[in-house]
């Protein structure tokens, strides 16, 4: 409940300034080009700092749905983009390289809370399993179900990091109606699937 | 609300923008003002109804989240006082849920923060364009002669588009009005424009004629009475003023106010209190008098039969209507109206008048004025059974030419002889030149009246002897007889 007030508040307290920044950032580029010092340069510094405020918007953004997922839509490829913008800064640490393949959004039958949760601990234990290796996510549709594949190759798996987070998978996926396989015994390779029904 | 017909267009337009962050505001508002747009700011949702009634804003930008009144609770206010100024939200809160409820209390969009410049700039002009539609769709109304649905005046002739700035003008003020013009010229239904266009608006209208209160009982009828205050007054009743308490009191024939209780209904104008008859006290009144008289009430003045100090509390604001003939323009628009109604109550489908109808009407002097132009014509559709009003469905009178055009008007001291020119050319002329009908209506002989078209042409008497006092007989001048015979 906590961390759901402070998220808000983070949300709330974060955008004002990014809203703030936005506005004088337009009037910057407006004023800039009025006194004939625009062009490309000056474009692509403006461009970075629109860039820059969108990355922290959507950080904010993604957090603040972590953390009180209820209003969201259950949608596969929109928590696993989601668990990627989150925790994407472990796999950079781990020197994992991340592969994604599938569509942005993906609806399936489930609980939003648990799926924002299962999908975010499957991403951490498979960038935990593919550390100075590398990770392939898929989304697609197989047969009846939607399935979530992560698949973590090479470099020097940590299984003790990844362990919990496998713990907290298999307790979610019951939780969240979704149907999970786990291959983790070959040495340099590991998968995991986790499957869901389509939506009614 | 008198209707700014000022186009938009033509002008900058005005934003306010609500946000308690005052970094935000001065940038947002420097931003729309360099993108054309005269703007105002306030941190405060009560501060920023106050403006909105004061300078009118075409958009409002609002910050969702703010101390004391939010943007959705400003949003709800601003349904009384503003309903077509467009509002666009910003929030930090960028769910469905609150998206839909922002919908639902009458925002006009929802913008997510950190705004998308180019989205806003997509937004307020949207913003601009509805209501720069609604603000066509009122000045079209009002073109139409209907400046309200409730008022129902209908007319665009010059005559009437003043009475209706006139009434634009005293509607949102307290003050009296007194409304001249003969009978039938819809005093009650400007009576009633005036008090739809008010404040007041949403208050009763109460509508007394006095002509036709016996004036033993106009005291009663006007202040009211307690139980038992005279025989028969067997229980409480409340008089128009106070039924017209916070509206506005029509008193149509007000010449016809008895003298003695003049004085009463100018101390009730002047102090805003009554009291019934037996009543022991006295009641406090909120209320607009239209007044409205065909009479003269200056002579009335001066004949005694109308206090002097009462006219000039009544008469703050004067409006004159037109008599129908003086504002011919606006008879095709009320015969259309009037043939719409009657034909919708009636259950016809009639397509309208047909153009010996329509000359008929245009024509005729119309003495009952507008009154008489709806019976006519809730007459004629009744007896109407073609597609189109046609001559014979109207008064006999009217339809032979019993308009103002059926006179000859000719000025004193005109010799005779001119004026036997103009009737015998007039009546050629309503004859549409046919000489043998107009001989014949003229009572002379075709012969006589070729002579006499010959000498107005210019040519001279068709005989030596063509005097004026021999016309009239139908063979020609007695001379011309009398050589003839010789």
């Amino acid at each position: 409940m906590l961390l759901e007030r402070a998220a808000a508040a983070l949300a709330h307290e974060g955008k004002n300034p990014l809203h703030n920044m936005v506005l004088h950032l337009q009037l910057l580029g407006e004023k800039i080009r009025e006194g004939g010092r625009g062009g490309a340069p000056a474009e692509r510094h403006l461009q970075a700092l629109r860039d820059g405020i969108g990355r922290v918007d959507a950080l904010l953004r993604a957090f603040s749905d972590l953390a009180s997922p209820g209003h969201l839509a259950p949608d596969l490829g929109a928590a696993i983009s989601r668990a990627q913008l989150l925790f994407g800064y472990e796999a950079r640490r781990g020197s994992v390289a991340v592969m994604q393949r599938g569509p942005a959004s993906v609806p399936v039958q489930a609980d939003p809370a648990f799926l924002s949760d299962l999908v975010c601990h499957a991403f951490l234990a498979a960038v935990s399993l593919a550390r100075d290796g590398a990770l392939h996510i898929s989304v697609g549709i197989d047969g009846p179900r939607t399935r979530l594949e992560l698949r973590s190759e090479g470099g020097a798996p940590r299984r003790d990091e990844a362990a919990p987070h496998l713990e907290a998978v298999r307790r979610l996926a019951s939780n969240a109606g979704a149907e999970l396989s786990a291959d983790l015994a070959p040495a340099a390779s590991a998968r995991l699937s986790i499957s869901f029904a389509h939506p009614r | 609300m008198p209707i700014d017909t000022t186009p938009i267009r033509n002008l900058r337009a005005r934003v306010l923008v609500v946000d308690d962050d005052a970094s935000t505001r001065e940038v947002f508002g420097e931003l729309l003002e360099r993108w054309g747009y005269d703007v105002e700011q306030t941190g405060d949702g009560h501060d920023a109804l106050k403006l909105i009634t004061e300078r009118h804003p075409d958009v409002i930008i609002s910050d969702l989240v703010m101390p004391k009144l939010d943007g959705l609770a400003l949003t709800r206010a601003l349904r009384e006082e503003s309903p077509d100024t467009p509002v666009i939200i910003i929030t930090g809160k960028g769910t469905i849920d609150a998206a839909v409820e922002a919908v639902r209390e009458g925002v006009f969009d929802f913008v997510e923060k950190p705004l998308d410049p180019a989205r806003l700039k997509v937004i307020l002009q949207r913003a601009l364009e509805k209501r720069q539609t609604e603000h066509e769709m009122q000045v079209l109304r009002r073109r139409l002669g209907q400046v309200d649905s409730g008022v129902g005046v209908v007319g665009q002739s010059p005559a009437m588009r003043k009475v209706m700035d006139l009434v634009e003008k005293v509607a949102p003020s307290k003050a009296s009005v007194v409304i001249t013009g003969q009978s039938g010229t819809g005093k009650e239904m400007i009576a009633r424009a005036v008090h739809q266009l008010s404040p007041r608006r949403d208050k009763p209208f109460i509508a007394i004629n006095c002509s036709a209160i016996p004036s033993g009982l106009m005291e009663s009828e006007m202040f009211g009475h307690e139980r038992g205050a005279f025989t028969g007054a067997d229980q409480r009743r409340l008089g128009a003023w106070e039924l017209a308490d916070g509206g506005t009191l029509f008193l149509d024939e007000v010449g016809e106010i008895p003298i003695e209780l003049q004085a009463k209904f100018l101390r009730v104008l002047e102090e805003e209190r009554l009291r019934r008859l037996g009543g022991k006290s006295e009641i406090s009144v909120d209320v607009r008098v239209i007044s409205a008289t065909n009479r003269d009430l200056k002579e009335e003045i001066k004949s005694g039969r109308f206090r002097e100090d009462l006219y000039f509390r009544l008469n703050v604001f004067h409006i004159p209507l037109s008599p129908l003939k003086e504002r011919r323009e606006d008879i095709p628009l009320l015969v259309q109206h009037f043939i719409d109604r009657f034909s919708r109550e009636g259950g016809k489908k009639l397509a309208g008048l047909t153009p010996q109808a329509t000359k008929v009407l245009s024509e005729y002097a119309w003495p009952g004025n507008i009154r008489e132009l709806r019976n006519t014509l809730e007459r004629a559709v009744i007896l109407c059974g073609s597609a189109a009003i046609d001559v014979e469905h109207l008064p006999a009178e009217m339809a032979v030419g019993g308009g103002e055009s059926a006179y000859l008007k000719v000025p004193f001291g005109l010799p005779l002889r001119e004026v036997e020119k103009e009737y015998i050319l007039s009546s050629l002329g309503r004859m549409q030149n046919n000489k043998a009908r107009t001989a014949q209506a003229l009572g002379i002989s075709e012969k006589t009246l070729y002579n006499k078209l010959y000498r107005y042409s210019g040519k001279g008497p068709r005989s030596k002897d063509d005097a004026y006092d021999e016309d009239c007989d139908e063979d020609g001048p007695p001379e011309a007889k009398a050589t003839g015979a010789a």
